[in-house]
């Protein structure tokens, strides 16, 4: 009983400085738990949730943020506990400066996005229009199963817009990673980004990002997009991307230098359109190439439709798509309905089918069919249940169950 | 003149079923923000007001009470530093699951949009946090586990060989190579 008490004591103190301002708060549950073989063919019987709570402020100065997972599986009596969040950031000078302690998950301080155990100061400057700041911590790597694994991270971010109603926005990075925890060395990367979009035909909105190892090493990604709306109603986009990531340049290997002797490159063509209230359509076609041993290149595609119609409550999707590359082929179909039962009250049907050939096996099909109910607790409240069956005519057959809460509410002072 | 507002306002009810309009409350408006800030029926409403505070209709009321699109309305006070008293929060008008997928961006409509976001988030991630928690980045990136698959498809192990092998650079975001040896080659450590 004491210990509940000191525990309520310190969530008070801890997060009464949040609590105490207007802001937005969402809690999310998600729990799963299966019936199947493993990849190992032996039966498992996992359960697995993953809970998160985010606090913002209205200023969106000060923020909390908890986020953790455990899993355990009764057939094996494997049990694992993995916190990926709790975190808080603090404007200690009114509209200048900023903390933010804790382990979060960081992606617009670092290079390369990770979770860090972390302390990181920034300024704000030209009227909020430019922020600089320093990051210090411990990146950590999370997997079931696995020790965690640990780097030493240091970094300094810049981030500038325009004072126009539609700014330049540009970002620098500098990010340092230590990995001599794990027998490798440490690296220094750099980025440089930029995002704009103008109020013209087209509506044009382009992000430009590159980032480079700045050692020896010929490591990089460079990427580009840019979207296109002729009228509010269509969208078309395009995506090309240079990436080369030598294999010695995290934890552990990256999986691309299993694959690829050379830069992978990517482009790809997006389209959308919504016809009227109801009804919307789009598509995806992408093209990618590399080597795969030196001077030998190969390229994959991939190739997808997507139609969807929608009234109020009512909600039916079908995609279909195709992928291949040297390694087979796949094509497959989702089909997902929402029915509205009642006002508080919908139930839910998707279904998979795929047929795909492999090179290291035959024609094969498998099909995933998940049937769920959702209801609106109270107004901020929803519970989403399902069950689900999945079956591969070659491997195995599972049953799963699986349940989100969601609950999101507001202070207003 | 009055008989004009009437039948002006009177679609109003039509305009419910968008949601937003449902949740502004005009009385509460008129008599706590409107007087005090000097803000006039013209300004939002297709009318002119004369100094006498005389209001004459404009051609457009014909076809709309409003001068601009809803959403400016509304932002032209709840965003930016002109009233620095208005709630600038966005569920002050959004606060509901279904009003919030109301503002979904076209780009994010599409089937590919979660393959795809990564470069927009790269080159401005602080647009994404205008809707989105960072638990929300989280529940993906940083949760690889093998027993949920939260961001592949329920058959996607079946066939993942196919796309590791077209786009391996796509792995790479979340995964190492003893992802890939956990199951390969029966497990690390």
């Amino acid at each position: 009983m004491k210990q509940i008490h000191s525990a309520a004591i310190f969530l008070l103190l801890f997060l009464g400085p949040f609590v105490s301002q207007a802001g937005l708060m969402r809690v999310q549950s998600d729990t799963y738990y299966s019936q199947r073989k493993g990849d190992d063919k032996k039966t498992e019987m996992p359960l697995y949730e993953q809970f998160s709570v985010s606090y913002l402020t209205d200023t969106r100065q000060e923020s909390f943020d908890i986020d953790f997972s455990y899993a355990y599986d009764f057939e094996k009596r494997n049990y694992d506990f993995d916190l990926y969040q709790l975190n808080g950031q603090f404007e200690f000078a009114q509209k200048k400066a900023k903390l933010s302690v804790g382990r979060s998950f960081q992606t617009y301080r670092l290079i390369r996005s990770s979770v860090v155990d972390s302390i990181s100061s920034s300024y704000l400057f030209f009227e909020d229009r430019a922020e600089a700041g320093v990051l210090l911590g411990k990146a950590r790597q999370f997997e079931l199963d696995r020790d965690e694994e640990e780097a030493n991270i240091s970094a300094v971010f810049v981030d500038y817009k325009t004072a126009d109603v539609f700014p330049w926005k540009w970002g620098a990075r500098v990010e340092n990673r230590d990995f001599s925890a794990v027998q490798r060395e440490n690296y220094t990367w750099g980025k440089a980004s930029l995002k704009k979009e103008w109020p013209v035909s087209l509506h044009p909105e382009i992000s430009l990002v590159a980032e480079k190892n700045l050692g020896n090493t010929s490591s990089y990604r460079h990427e580009m997009g840019v979207d296109l709306y002729p009228s509010i109603y269509t969208t078309y986009g395009v995506r090309l991307q240079q990436y080369r990531m030598n294999a010695d340049e995290s934890w552990e290997d990256p999986i691309s230098s299993i694959f690829s002797r050379s830069e992978i490159r990517e482009m790809s063509l997006t389209f959308g359109h919504k016809w009227n209230a109801n009804w919307y359509s789009g598509g995806d076609v992408a093209v990618d190439t590399y080597d795969v041993e030196p001077g030998r290149s190969t390229t994959g595609g991939k190739l997808e439709a997507l139609v969807r119609w929608q009234t109020e409550g009512q909600y039916v999707e079908f995609n279909a798509f195709r992928f291949s590359s040297f390694g087979g082929w796949a094509l497959g179909e989702k089909v997902r309905w929402v029915h509205p039962l009642s006002d508080k009250m919908e139930w839910e049907m998707s279904q998979e089918y795929v047929e795909y050939e492999k090179i290291t096996s035959a024609r094969s099909a498998a099909s995933s069919t998940q049937l769920g109910f959702a209801t609106w607790l109270w107004k901020h409240c929803r519970l989403w249940v399902a069950g689900e069956y999945n079956r591969n005519n070659f491997y195995s057959q599972d049953i799963s169950f699986l349940s989100r809460l969601t609950i999101y509410d507001w202070r207003e002072m | 003149m009055r008989w004009i507002l009437i039948f002006a306002f009177l679609p109003m009810p039509l305009f419910a079923r968008t949601g937003l309009i449902q949740k502004f409350d005009h009385q509460f408006h008129e008599t706590k923000v409107f007087s005090q800030n000097k803000i006039k029926c013209s300004d939002c409403h297709n009318l002119e007001e004369s100094r006498d505070q005389k209001m004459t209709p404009l051609e457009a009321l014909a076809r709309t009470t409003f001068k601009k699109s809803i959403k400016q309305i509304c932002h032209d006070c709840h965003q930016g530093e002109k009233f620095p008293t208005a709630p600038k929060a966005c569920y002050t008008c959004h606060d509901t699951q279904d009003r919030m997928l109301n503002i979904k961006p076209l780009n994010h409509q599409n089937a590919v949009w979660k393959s795809q976001h990564a470069t927009q988030a790269r080159a401005d991630s602080s647009q994404c946090v205008n809707c989105h928690s960072v638990n929300q980045c989280s529940k993906c990136h940083s949760a690889r586990n093998p027993v949920t698959n939260t961001n592949h498809s329920r058959n996607y192990k079946y066939f993942h060989s196919i796309e590791a092998r077209m786009s391996p650079q796509k792995c790479d975001t979340c995964h190492n190579k003893s992802y890939c040896v956990r199951c390969h080659l029966g497990g690390v450590k």
